[in-house]
């Protein structure tokens, strides 16, 4: 890395209504990871199983926007995070939980909790610690202000790593020669 | 669907009898046709088809495409209220909802009963008498309390509209300055007699000397028009009356229409004179269908004159009628191609210039289209002579213009002014004070501040088609600039990407700002779709549908900026709103979890062009980048510049196919000017830019437009990685949609055994369209709808591939650039890595096919 910040640079990851794939493909840095922990430290993330994010540099997320929890915890991010990332194509476009955007909510919870065959005395969740599923699944662009992206189901440990050392020896980022997928 | 009763089908065959089984006549047959229900059963599109012996799925795309044809029931009465701002502003809203609930409905629904559906439409050109409404087509103004009242009650008791009170229908003139034109008393045939006696040449001289230019709002020079027609080649020719007065605002062809109709077909009559033309047509707008009568009634009188028919005022040879075409509900058909494709029976969708239709025009004829009031001023000139009629007006604008005022003043209604009149001498003359704004020239045109009251009306100052929109102090002018939006957004024809989605997204961003959602962010993204609108649509419907908001932005900014509830960012939707479904489904009210501390929850065309023959005969080139690039004749942009080995995008083009230019990614800028390179023809020593960050930064939004209307979501797309507009997304790096999405519901067809029809993907580039109709002679595929509802349907009353012809050897099955058209059992059979995309990227293959 060309130029290295002054002092480790603070990140935060979370995964929203996402599958941890685009988590799992950041381990696929593999000994990058190294190289990355000498210039950050983690914040609120998986990896470290902080709970709340605090003040960061740079907050990852995972993952499109389902239920409220998802805005909370997007919100979180945005007010604590410089720089915010949406990270795979959930967060991007929402992805393949999307798809159910245009099946009526009500539609959806019945079918799987009630109609369902096999199914005796099904009642649609209603437990208060559960988050209320919202009516669409958004891109997280559509619910707080998102300074970059990167596509991809997921996207590579490559593309993850060059976009990041992009950003942190402030460059651009750019995904270019194969790295930028939408699958 | 149940067959239509024999009776009905022996009245549509009557009409289809009546219209001579002619195609051309589609639009006119589907217009009768409505009469016998009030909308259009699919088996009477069906039988349409049959009789004409084109395809259906033809006939379901004309059908959807025209706001007053109606392929789903609706009430007995159709009530439709005039939305243009002047009715807002006369409180239209409030009208319509105590209409609908005096008679139990909802807006936009029928009736359960069928008897009655109420809804909005596009400015009806009352706007000097409104708020207006059209009853089954007939115009009502002036509406009011009183006669909503009156007009629930006689539809609850089901009165024959015949048998309503006369004075409901009565549509006023308003006369309020007469000139030249309004003042002139004419016997019919008069200009006629007097041009016949100077011939053709001499008639078309004094129109020259006239310096007359059309009044419809472009402006272009008459007697060039005329005469670039009669020298075009061909023996049949056309003169068409532009009577699609559908700008927002503008009402003075109504009047001309109502009450010197002879000076009109006078008019139509001159210009057969200088062009030698033997088919007149006026393009009547749906919204004016109650004037045809008395139009049929002029035409019949002025036929039993000798002024039209045969050997006109006993001149030999001198043949020329004129026939009425309904329009149903479309502005872009003021638009003069698209105009013809609706006379000709098609969607009214705007051709790709050249040729232009004084050369190539209806059914191919050289056809001149003029505006209503260019017509009537050509008496003037026949009567007095050019010089005369040059005498009026400015340099540049010669004789009168008149101007259909509403709005906030005293005194609506018509004015006619000799070219050069003063705003502020306007404004004083029709009574208007504390005038805030006025909106010149309609929704595409300019909207004026109080400190450009001294501007004039005249084509090289303030150019107007004659509206003129007031609005005083109490007005808020970010209303005005978003119902134009919806206007545009209603209007748009669905064509090109840029209009088709960038209307419907500024339009979301409007209400996003007048619903409390807006950020200071939104105003940047209006911006940028602004320039995506201007630069990159199709016709002038698209590029001048911004002017409201880049208007009003610059000079009444503070009216959007009070709306923004953030510096920062917000989002359109409602948190709780969005919750509240679920919160119904658990009976819970809180949310957990949920926002707490959150503040507030808110939540190479070949067949044109010999290919093969390159290299040395080549001697014109253009400058592409920079670079020389050789072509021959007739070769446009995109194709000179891949067979010169640079890589111009595009999604529609097809090199079996002529030019489409629908999907626009092929923009260039070409001597300063954004066309589409697919459909531009190639001009020595032009300098062509493409590859530049400004042209693919405008590229890049395009795409980004695409991805948010459809629902593309590529891990779980079998076209993945065969799929050229995800290709396209790698190339021009295309990291996030930006956009919000529209998330459509386009449910999937897999009833066919070998094809599924995933719409989800569709980006209307129509080559299945052209592919199956051109090269499959089976035409399965076609468009309906429009704007942003503007969708695939198939050949078939059910609506399903399976009872269609189509066969998956069929080109059209092989031809879709995105995941629309699918086999079936193949899906992700090539693995990651090895698809299509994963070995070139799109310019690489593009360019490597194009040198092979």
């Amino acid at each position: 890395m060309s130029t290295l910040p002054a002092r480790k640079l603070r990140v935060a990851t979370a995964s929203l209504a996402g599958c941890f794939g685009c988590h799992m493909s950041f381990l696929d840095i593999d000994e990058h990871l190294f190289e990355l922990v000498d210039i950050i430290e983690f914040d609120r993330s998986p990896l470290t199983d902080i709970k709340e994010v605090g003040p960061c540099d740079i907050g990852i997320i995972e993952g499109g926007v389902c239920n409220s929890e998802n805005v909370h915890v997007l919100r979180e991010f945005r007010r604590n995070c410089k720089t915010l990332i949406a990270l795979g194509a959930c967060a991007v476009n929402g992805g393949l939980p999307a798809q159910r955007n245009h099946i009526p909510l009500a539609e959806c919870l019945r079918e799987v909790y009630q109609f369902r065959p096999g199914l005796e005395n099904g009642q649609i969740p209603n437990d208060p610690e559960l988050p209320l599923p919202l009516d669409k699944v958004r891109p997280i662009h559509e619910v707080v202000r998102i300074d970059y992206f990167i596509p991809g189901c997921p996207p590579s440990g490559p593309a993850i790593w060059k976009f990041l050392t992009d950003l942190i020896a402030g460059r651009t980022p750019r995904l270019t020669g194969g790295l930028l997928h939408y699958d | 669907m149940s067959a239509l009763p024999s009776d009905e089908f022996a009245a549509l065959d009557g009409i289809l009898q009546r219209h001579r089984h002619d195609p051309t006549r589609l639009l006119q047959i589907l217009i009768d046709a409505q009469d016998i229900a009030g909308w259009l059963p699919a088996p009477v599109l069906t039988r349409i088809a049959a009789g004409l012996d084109i395809p259906r799925a033809r006939v379901e795309g004309v059908a959807g495409f025209y706001s007053f044809l109606y392929t789903r029931p609706v009430g007995r009465y159709r009530v439709l209220f005039s939305d243009n701002i002047t009715d807002r502003m006369l409180g239209n809203a409030e009208l319509l909802d105590a209409l609908c609930r005096k008679l139990w409905i909802e807006p936009g629904k029928m009736s359960e009963d069928g008897l009655v559906s109420v809804t909005t439409t596009s400015c009806t050109g009352l706007c000097d008498q409104g708020p207006a409404m059209l009853v089954n087509g007939q115009a009502i103004g002036q509406l009011n309390h009183r006669r909503i009242n009156e007009i629930a009650e006689m539809i609850r008791q089901q009165r024959p509209l015949e048998l309503w009170p006369a004075e409901f229908f009565q549509v006023d003139d308003n006369i309020r300055l007469k000139g030249a034109l309004l003042g002139l008393e004419m016997a019919p045939g008069e200009a006629l007699k007097a041009a016949i006696a100077r011939g053709p040449e001499g008639w078309l001289a004094e129109m020259q000397a006239s310096n007359l230019r059309g009044r419809g709002g472009a402006g272009f020079a008459t007697a060039v028009k005329w005469a670039s027609a009669r020298n075009a080649p061909g023996e049949l020719k056309v003169i068409v009356c532009n009577a699609d007065e559908g700008e927002p605002g503008t009402f003075k062809d109504r009047v001309l229409l109502n009450r010197y109709a002879d000076l009109v077909f006078e008019g139509m009559s001159l210009a057969a004179w200088a062009v030698g033309a033997g088919e007149g047509f006026v393009y009547l707008r749906g919204e004016y269908r109650y004037l045809r009568p008395q139009l049929e009634a002029v035409l019949a009188r002025r036929r039993e004159a000798g002024l039209l028919g045969k050997n006109i005022l006993g001149q030999p040879g001198f043949d020329f009628d004129i026939q009425i075409h309904l329009g149903a509900g479309a502005y872009v058909c003021g638009e003069e191609s698209a105009l013809i494709e609706s006379l000709e029976g098609k969607r009214g969708t705007p051709r790709i210039r050249p040729p232009f239709p004084v050369i190539k025009g209806y059914l191919g004829r050289p056809t001149v289209v003029n505006n209503v009031e260019t017509l009537a001023k050509t008496c003037l000139i026949a009567l007095h002579g050019g010089a005369d009629f040059a005498a009026t007006g400015t340099a540049q604008s010669a004789g009168t213009k008149l101007i259909s005022i509403s709005g906030d003043c005293a005194l609506p209604g018509i004015y006619e002014y000799p070219f050069g009149a003063q705003i502020s001498r306007i404004l004083e003359d029709c009574g208007a004070s504390d005038t805030q704004a006025i909106q010149v020239g309609g929704a595409s045109g300019i909207c004026l501040a109080s400190y450009e009251f001294q501007r004039r009306i005249a084509y090289e100052d303030v150019p107007t088609a004659g509206a003129f929109m007031i609005f005083d102090g109490t007005r808020d002018l970010f209303e005005v600039a978003r119902a134009f939006i919806h206007f545009f957004a209603h209007e748009s024809c669905g064509f090109c990407t840029p209009c088709r989605v960038g209307t419907s997204l500024l339009k979301g961003f409007m209400d996003k700002l007048a619903d409390g959602h807006g950020a200071k962010a939104d105003l940047n993204d209006i911006d940028w779709i602004d320039r995506l609108l201007k630069n990159a649509s199709h016709c002038g419907l698209g590029s001048a549908s911004p002017n409201p908001v880049i208007d009003t932005l610059q000079k009444f900014r503070p009216a959007y900026e009070r709306r923004l509830v953030s510096l920062d960012f917000e989002p359109a939707f409602d948190l709780d709103a969005a919750l509240a479904e679920a919160r119904q489904l658990t009976a819970r009210t809180s949310t957990p979890g949920g926002t707490k501390g959150a503040g507030p929850p808110r939540a190479c065309f070949r067949g044109g062009t010999a290919c093969g023959a390159k290299g040395a005969q080549m001697t014109k080139q253009f400058l592409l980048d920079g670079l020389p690039v050789p072509f021959e004749d007739g070769q446009t942009v995109l194709e000179a510049a891949r067979a010169a080995g640079h890589y111009i995008p595009s999604l529609c083009w097809h090199q079996d196919f002529p030019p489409h230019g629908s999907c626009k990614l092929c923009v260039v800028k070409a001597a300063g000017r954004h066309v589409s390179a697919c459909a531009t023809p190639a001009k020595e020593g032009w300098e062509v830019e493409s590859n530049t960050p400004e042209i693919n930064g405008e590229r890049r939004g395009l795409l980004q437009m695409l991805l948010v209307e459809g629902n593309h979501f590529c891990p779980s797309c079998e076209k993945s990685g065969d799929c050229e507009l995800q290709a396209l997304g790698y190339e021009y790096e295309v990291l996030t949609p930006r956009f919000r999405h529209f998330f459509p519901e386009r449910p999937v067809d897999a009833s066919h055994p070998d094809v599924l029809l995933d719409f989800n993907r569709c980006i209307f580039c129509e080559l299945c369209v052209r592919a199956s109709r051109d090269i499959d002679g089976k035409s399965v595929f076609a468009l309906t709808g429009r704007g942003i509802d503007k969708h695939l349907v198939v050949n078939a009353e059910s609506g399903r591939l399976a009872d269609t012809d189509f066969a998956k050897t069929d080109r059209a099955a092989n031809i879709c650039p995105v995941g629309v058209i699918l086999h079936k059992r193949v899906g992700f059979a090539v693995p990651i890595g090895e698809r299509t995309f994963d070995l070139a990227t799109i310019s690489e293959k593009t360019l490597k096919e194009g040198s092979s």
